[in-house]
């Protein structure tokens, strides 16, 4: 970092700015002061953290929450930090008032390592029985049960927890492996069995700290003097590498997930340029070096599809080549189907990529672009700021690492949804073909056979229904980030209503798009959330839903009142009067925009409104 | 004393280059404690690209004998 950087850093009035130069900034390049220093301002300029992260560990950690706060401020989200006292991990999650309670952290990071918890087994494992051994590894998963159990009926936080660190030396050497029970088979199966008690709770999710030290070298992470002076058992690199991994989980729960990959063809996805060297000179597929390359970059971003990322495709070339091109190549692992939409002409990329968002009815700030060529970046760059925009350096085989080092693209779960997104949004591209055909509205919904089916939440649904409260901008009359938690509370408290909506119709299945979520007070049906997936909009759904809304809460016979609110953000002015068209009556006008709803029974708009040609199912 | 060492002790613990003079101690420096001076310690190596021995760390009691521990490895 210049000292022209660390000035500008220093005088940086608020976050905003502050975001503004960070990002920009590779923190796999700053030292431990860099860090320092962003870190200070970071805190000095908070307004509202974005995210409340606690750390609790049985070795010296406190390293660790800047690198945290740092990486993530790189990214978009303010992280505020608590460091638990040295080793008490247990009481601060026991005690009511400890620092860690009172902090109220959304997530908690619990990193324990086995020099802590069993020292035995680090010092002489040799010597031990088996039976011992084995007592030792069903302590230490009771032990870590027994925590995450604590900390979900004490906090609302996420539960983040650090796997085991297998020693980079085994104390009996190569011959380790030949032992009965091997040292490198405790460290194995602690970690399988860790997977396996942790899996099934939503809130809890396990680190693997193992793998990601592995990343940079078991060797490299720690630095002996440290860890005998301090209990540092991790280095500077160690503690980096941990937190870019911790940084994932803070992306995905903070709901910065993007949705869209964009990308370029010529030297991007394949060698070569197409007008140049022709469909057959393009370089891709098996069996030689830069065909290898491009095989194995489009085989990642298939698998990112798979991952439910949208692919598309933003490209200066004819159309007619290109079409050629994926249906002569077919080493190809991609095909034209893969991509939800195309921009393929010689417009700037910044206007395709701005009539692609609107196309796809998703936010440009959810768009990662990827294109080897520089001025192609500078250029989005430049216009389109909410555009990540990665550097690619000018040799195509590190293109594949920088896409997996991203953090951009991470989900807390992958749901059966994902797997179908680009199909989904496909369609959607085609269902505006046809409107544009028909070109009358209600002829065009008619024949789209759309069939909508609301019903009450189930526990199975919870992980697309975060997914949701999460991530929809657009159609979210509150956008009340409920997480986990709460949508649990939501599905067992009685006074919650909460609905899941899909819908299939006959371009394809569209998959749950939709929550509702009504809490009942004595007379009153208040309307908490309404969220709809964007690909869902423009088709007199939400009036389906509504209708089944007033049909519930607003019987003929019986004197009740549907409350609702619009609270407005930079992105939900689609549903700025979602209510008033649904019949609803404004009773007041608050601060910042709010505005508040009611319907009562029997009134003239709780008549259902007219929706054209959509069947309804209403399950339990 | 070295600029760049100033300036690395004034950025570790957050304070002007000015208010450090070679007496800058935990003593008198609140900033200072255990956790700084394992940073102190890890930012002192990464700029001289040195590695500061368990002894060497544990002398370091003042500005001064963290100058002279350095200059030591420059000979």
């Amino acid at each position: 970092m210049d000292k022209e950087t660390k000035k500008n850093i220093k005088s940086t009035p608020d976050w905003n700015a502050l975001y503004s130069i960070i990002k920009e900034l590779d923190y796999t390049s700053l030292n431990t002061r860099e860090i320092e220093l962003v870190n200070r301002q970071i805190e000095k300029t908070r307004a509202n953290a974005d995210l409340k992260v606690a750390y609790l560990s049985n070795h010296t950690i406190d390293t660790l929450a800047p690198y945290v706060s740092v990486i993530s401020a790189m990214h978009g989200v303010n992280v505020e930090s608590y460091i638990a006292p040295y080793d008490q991990y247990f009481q601060e999650l026991l005690s009511e008032t400890s620092g860690t309670i009172l902090f109220q952290p959304d997530i908690i990071h619990l990193d324990l390592s086995v020099r802590g918890l069993a020292p035995l087994i680090c010092e002489k494992f040799l010597s031990l029985d088996d039976a011992l051994k084995l007592a030792e590894q069903e302590r230490i998963i009771s032990l870590i049960s027994q925590l995450a159990n604590l900390a979900i009926k004490q906090t609302n936080a996420y539960l983040l927890v650090s796997n085991f660190l297998q020693p980079a030396y085994p104390q009996g050497g190569i011959a380790d492996l030949k032992q009965q029970q091997s040292e490198t088979e405790w460290y194995s199966r602690l970690n399988l069995a860790l997977i396996g008690s942790l899996r099934n709770n939503n809130r809890v999710f396990l680190v693997d700290k193992n793998n990601v030290l592995a990343r940079v070298g078991k060797e490299n992470v720690t630095d002996s003097k440290m860890l005998y002076l301090a209990k540092m058992e991790l280095n500077d690199v160690g503690l980096q590498a941990l937190a870019s991994e911790l940084n994932r989980y803070i992306i995905a729960i903070a709901g910065k997930t993007k949705k869209n990959l964009v990308l370029d063809l010529d030297n991007t996805l394949w060698g070569g340029v197409i007008g140049e060297d022709g469909v057959d000179g393009i370089k891709i597929g098996k069996g030689y070096p830069e065909g290898e390359i491009y095989y194995a970059l489009q085989t990642y971003i298939k698998n990112l599809k798979q991952r439910g990322i949208i692919l598309t495709l933003a490209s200066k070339n004819n159309l007619e080549d290109v079409e050629e091109a994926f249906e002569k190549r077919t080493e190809m692992p991609l095909g034209l189907s893969d991509f939800a939409t195309k921009r393929i002409n010689w417009d700037p990329k910044h206007t395709n990529l701005v009539s692609m968002a609107k196309g796809l009815s998703i936010g440009i700030d959810s768009f990662v672009f990827l294109d080897d060529n520089p001025v192609e970046r500078a250029l989005v760059k430049s216009t389109l700021k909410e555009v990540v925009v990665p550097d690619l350096p000018k040799d195509p085989s590190t293109y594949l690492n920088i896409l997996m080092r991203s953090p951009y693209f991470e989900k807390l779960f992958l749901t059966e949804e994902d797997a179908h997104k680009t199909e989904q949004y496909a369609a959607n591209a085609q269902r505006e073909d046809t409107r544009e055909e028909i070109g009358d509205m209600s002829t065009f919904l008619s024949s789209l056979g759309t069939k909508v089916t609301i019903e009450i939440a189930k526990k199975e649904n919870i992980q697309r229904v975060h997914q949701l409260f999460s991530k929809t901008n657009q159609f979210n009359v509150t956008t009340k980030r409920h997480g986990v938690p709460e949508i649990e509370n939501f599905i067992e408290n009685e006074s919650f209503d909460l609905f899941s909506i899909s819908v299939t119709d006959n371009f394809g299945d569209l998959g749950m798009i939709g929550v509702v979520l009504v809490e009942i007070k004595d007379d009153i049906a208040y309307i908490d959330s309404f969220i709809m997936s964007c690909r869902a909009m423009g088709r007199a759904i939400e009036t389906v839903i509504m209708n089944v809304i007033k049909e519930k809460y607003l019987p003929a016979a019986y004197a009740r009142q549907l409350v609702a609110e619009y609270i407005p953000t930079a992105k939900n002015v689609p549903v700025k009067s979602f209510f008033d068209d649904q019949g609803f009556d404004l009773v007041e006008k608050g601060d910042n925009g709010r505005m508040r709803y009611e319907l009562k029974s029997k009134a003239k708009g709780a008549e259902s409104l007219e929706c054209i040609g959509i069947e309804i199912y209403v399950g339990e | 004393m070295d600029g760049n060492l100033m300036e690395v002790v004034s950025e570790v613990f957050g304070v002007d280059e000015d208010d450090i003079t070679p007496d800058t101690s935990p003593e008198n420096l609140d900033n200072w404690d255990s956790m700084n001076h394992l940073k102190l310690v890890t930012a002192i190596e990464e700029e001289f690209s040195i590695n500061l021995s368990m002894d060497e760390v544990e002398a370091i009691v003042d500005v001064k004998s963290l100058s002279d521990i350095v200059n030591n490895h420059a000979k």
